[in-house]
């Protein structure tokens, strides 16, 4: 290796900015203590927000997990009827955000919802659960997060072959309990890193429990900062967010690590395990229910709803809400994509271990709650504002807050937490150029920027393509940093579904909600066509 | 161990009978297999020889359960555990096997792997068993290793000592040596027989190197298009294979052209010869091809039988010359290396025919 790859590179540093300043801003918000608050919040509303959270972490680790792992089990393994269109169909839940899966089931099941009152209509007065209760928001998570244990557990059920599964049976092992006793301890490394996937969504969710009125550590830094306008406390309630999900963190890269020394011997002619006569109907039945409480109930009633509001709600306004999107969503493409591409080129260009590190810090955001990053970049924009507050009065600019009414935070903190989304294809993209290619063109004379221009960016094209469409639509669905850090007045499609379901008024939310949910679609058909392949 | 194979010598432990295998394909069936039938006696180690897609796996995969039966039996120790109609499922037939990647558990140490099928006994006899087996191949000290850490060989050893904890009657090993360093393979090879011999293990060992079979193996089965083509002993296959593709399959060797003459005689340019057996419908003046093998043809200076060198190949201790007789017939003959001739010069030969088997040209 030559010295200019063993140097770091220290452009990173600058692409890290994003992701490593509000999470200092928010573990050094400590050095302004507020006891008075602090006093009532340990009274009022910790008690209530941590038993809240730990209960839904358990109750969505058990159900993403399960749902998660038993599926991917039988759409890899076995062979039932409608085996392979599964496959494929149970991922599509991934395009329904949390908070639109939430509004729908509130408006199904509410006490003045049609499921309540057409069951009274028929056996007399009833009383289903409430549904807005931490129960039924782990049942709306499980169902709109089982896909990512679902994706990672079936790549490791089918690289892990039969082989191990085989190997077990000629000990004597029926395949039951091989199940338990091998294919589950084997991809543990897969299915452990997708549960914590799940779990670091389900901290950073805001809208779902917006919806469900579940008290968690989101909604308490969302009172903290707009109905006590008290930001050092929003950033210490967003500190002990932080916490949890470093120890996520942590989790799944332990987990990864494990992956090294799993088995990966992909038999080509993999027999399946037929699951014939009513085993194969019940296992049919089984993907079915759960594809369509997750996904096809839900699109239907959104559906329904929109067509009945579409001829009165659907004014100009609406396309101001679209614009909005559109453009926020293409913008932070353009500029995740940008710092994709300069940190994946400079990891290649120094692999050495302090770059890595710092990519690795760079793309940490994919875990940090958008709550988080938005508290954490407010505050350092906002007293920058101030701080240049002289410069702009001599410029005869508005002495009203320049840079907090833009979108640059807004900005800043989408980049932050969707650049690992940008990153990792274009990593993937950009293993697969090898180094002699790389040296190749070297020898033949052309220098660095030739080399990226001639060489890297043609061939990262699918790369650059499939991580622009993936951080389009992440943003399109995001709903709290751009609730928190619009310019007034600046709404979105998302923004735009939480002021309607805020106001109970879930067939009014549907339209906006099925916009996001069509283009949300997209990258979740692409990803289906690659796992196909 | 070995007495009490010797005791029943007329038991045998493994019998297939027209063992038939296909896969479905788009026209029906596709035979992979067709009516093999063989039988295997106690403590013996056979060896499925023969090109790759000759269907050697397949019938190790059949005879542990992995792959329906067409039609054909499978008995074991005098019981039947595979037929068409009733396919006992892999863990009840109480078959060890060794697969080709090893199959180890990552998430399991060493000794966990080796006890991996003893999971219905009780901790203590499980931990005594470990123990025999680690000793058994030599590995007490890497117990608690994870497999990623050991060598090649040694994983291969563990999951032999996993295959065999449970003391299956019959252990089936699928191309055991072709994930080792080709200097490492004859040695393991060896080993491999010294320790299934030691526990009277019957076993059947699929190979498409014959020098790993020949080193193995009680007997062979060569298969080549799904079909048994010979089931003997190494011996046996070499100096009295049944077709001309066993002859030319094992060992090296040339075809001699000969006609036959009078009683049963056959006449070629290098003498009259009488082979013990001939293919039958031969009628005088037939055209019939005679096997020579390179050992059979000695150097000879004194002899008035004279080829030319057409090709020479260096074998360190000897030299693989390919030979032309007058006719322009092509014959092989290893010469020990101290006889270093020019290609082109003509060296005399001598034919020493100790076993004599013809086809049909």
């Amino acid at each position: 290796m030559n010295s200019v790859a063993d140097k770091p590179a220290w452009s990173v540093l600058w692409l890290s900015l994003p992701t490593v300043v509000p999470l200092l801003v928010v573990l050094g918000s400590w050095f302004n203590p507020q006891p008075d608050v602090w006093a009532h919040l340990n009274e009022f509303v910790l008690p209530t927000v941590i038993k809240n959270t730990v209960l839904m972490a358990l109750g969505v680790a058990l159900m993403v997990g399960v749902l998660g792992v038993g599926l991917a089990w039988l759409t890899a393994v076995c062979e039932f009827p409608g085996r392979r269109w599964f496959a494929w169909a149970l991922v599509l839940p991934l395009a329904l955000p949390g908070y639109v899966l939430a509004s729908v089931m509130v408006g199904l099941f509410d006490y003045s919802g049609p499921v309540q009152t057409t069951l009274c209509a028929w056996l007399g007065p009833v009383n289903l659960p409430p549904i807005r209760s931490t129960t039924g928001a782990v049942i709306v998570f499980g169902l709109v997060l089982y896909p990512y244990v679902y994706l990672l557990a079936r790549q490791a059920f089918i690289t892990q072959g039969k082989r191990s599964l085989e190997a077990a049976q000629t000990l004597g092992m029926p395949r039951w309990l091989a199940f338990f006793r091998v294919a589950l301890p084997m991809s543990r490394p897969w299915w452990a890193a997708g549960i914590t996937l799940a779990l670091m969504e389900m901290l950073a969710d805001f809208g779902t429990v917006a919806i469900f009125n579940v008290d968690t550590f989101t909604t308490a830094i969302y009172k903290a900062w707009l109905a006590l306008f008290n930001l050092p406390v929003a950033s210490q309630l967003a500190s002990l967010l932080a916490f949890a999900v470093l120890l996520l963190v942590w989790l799944e890269q332990r987990a990864i690590a494990q992956r090294r020394y799993a088995a990966s011997t992909i038999d080509a002619r993999m027999e399946r395990l037929q699951l014939t006569g009513y085993a194969g109907w019940a296992a049919c039945a089984v993907c079915a229910s759960v594809l369509l409480l997750a996904f096809l109930i839900p699109l239907f009633q959104l559906t329904v709803w929109s067509l009945a509001v579409i001829r009165h709600d659907w004014y100009a306004r609406y396309w101001g809400f679209i614009a909005h999107s559109l453009m926020l969503s293409s913008l932070s493409a353009l500029i995740v994509v940008a710092m994709g591409l300069w940190l994946a080129y400079a990891q290649r260009q120094h692999p050495g271990p302090i770059t890595r590190l710092w990519v690795r810090i760079s793309t940490l955001g994919y875990a940090l709650p958008g709550m988080l990053l938005s508290v954490g970049l407010f505050m350092p924009i906002a007293w920058l504002d101030r701080q240049l507050y002289p410069l702009w009065q001599s410029w005869g600019v508005d002495p009203a807050p320049v840079l907090r009414g833009t979108l640059l935070v807004m900005l800043l903190a989408l980049a932050a937490r969707f650049l690992a989304v940008g990153f990792e294809p274009m990593q993937a993209a950009m293993q697969r150029i090898t180094i002699s290619q790389q040296h190749a063109a070297q020898s033949l004379g052309l220098g660095r920027w030739q080399v990226l221009q001639k060489l890297f960016l043609p061939l990262l094209r699918s790369g650059w393509l499939g991580a622009s469409l993936l951080v389009f639509v992440e943003v399109m669905k995001e709903m709290p940093i751009t609730l928190m850090t619009r310019p007034f007045g600046w709404d979105t499609l998302a923004v735009r579904v939480y002021e309607m379901s805020a106001e109970g008024m879930w067939d009014r939310a549907a339209l906006p909600s099925l916009c996001i949910v069509l283009v949300g679609l997209l990258p979740v058909l692409l990803l289906i066509r690659q796992t196909e392949r | 161990m070995q007495d009490e194979t010797i005791m029943q010598p007329h038991m045998h432990a493994l019998e297939l009978r027209g063992l038939t295998v296909g896969y479905p394909s788009a026209s029906g069936t596709q035979l992979v297999l067709s009516d093999i039938s063989l039988a295997l006696a106690a403590g013996e180690i056979a060896c499925l020889l023969g090109p790759s897609g000759c269907g050697k796996t397949t019938a190790l995969r059949a005879i542990a359960g992995f792959h329906p039966l067409q039609s054909g039996q499978i008995r074991l120790m005098q019981q039947e555990v595979g037929s068409a109609n009733h396919p006992m499922p892999p863990e009840l037939r109480n078959i060890g096997m060794v697969f080709q990647d090893y199959a180890l558990f990552p998430h399991l140490s060493v000794a966990d792997n080796i006890g991996f099928g003893l999971y219905r006994r009780s901790k203590r006899e499980r931990d005594t068993r470990i123990a025999q087996m680690l000793d058994l191949v030599g590995l007490r000290e890497l117990a608690n290793s994870a497999p990623h850490q050991l060598s090649g060989g040694q994983q291969q050893r563990v999951a032999l000592a996993r295959a065999l904890a449970p003391q299956p009657a019959l252990l089936l090993m699928d191309e055991p040596f072709s994930n080792l360093d080709v200097t490492l393979r004859e040695r393991l090879a060896l080993e491999v027989r010294d320790l299934l011999k030691q526990t009277g293990t019957t076993a059947v060992i699929v190979t498409h190197d014959q020098h790993e079979a020949f080193a193995v193996a009680d007997r062979v089965a060569v298969l080549a298009e799904g079909r048994l083509q010979q089931w003997g002993t190494p011996m046996q296959l070499y100096h009295r294979p049944a077709n001309r593709f066993v002859a030319s399959f094992i060992g090296e060797g040339m075809m001699l052209r000969g006609h036959m003459g009078e009683a049963g005689q056959v006449t070629t340019e290098l003498g009259v010869f009488k082979p013990e057996s001939l293919p039958d419908g031969l009628h005088r003046d037939d055209p019939v091809d005679l096997l020579v093998r390179p050992d059979d043809i000695q150097h000879d200076d004194a002899s008035p039988l004279q080829a030319r060198v057409l090709a020479k190949a260096f074998r360190g201790a000897q030299f693989l010359y390919t030979l032309a007789l007058p006719s322009g017939q092509q014959l092989l003959s290893l010469v020990p290396s101290h006889h270093d001739h020019a290609i082109g010069e003509a060296i005399g030969i001598r034919l020493e025919l100790d076993h004599q088997v013809c086809f049909a040209a």
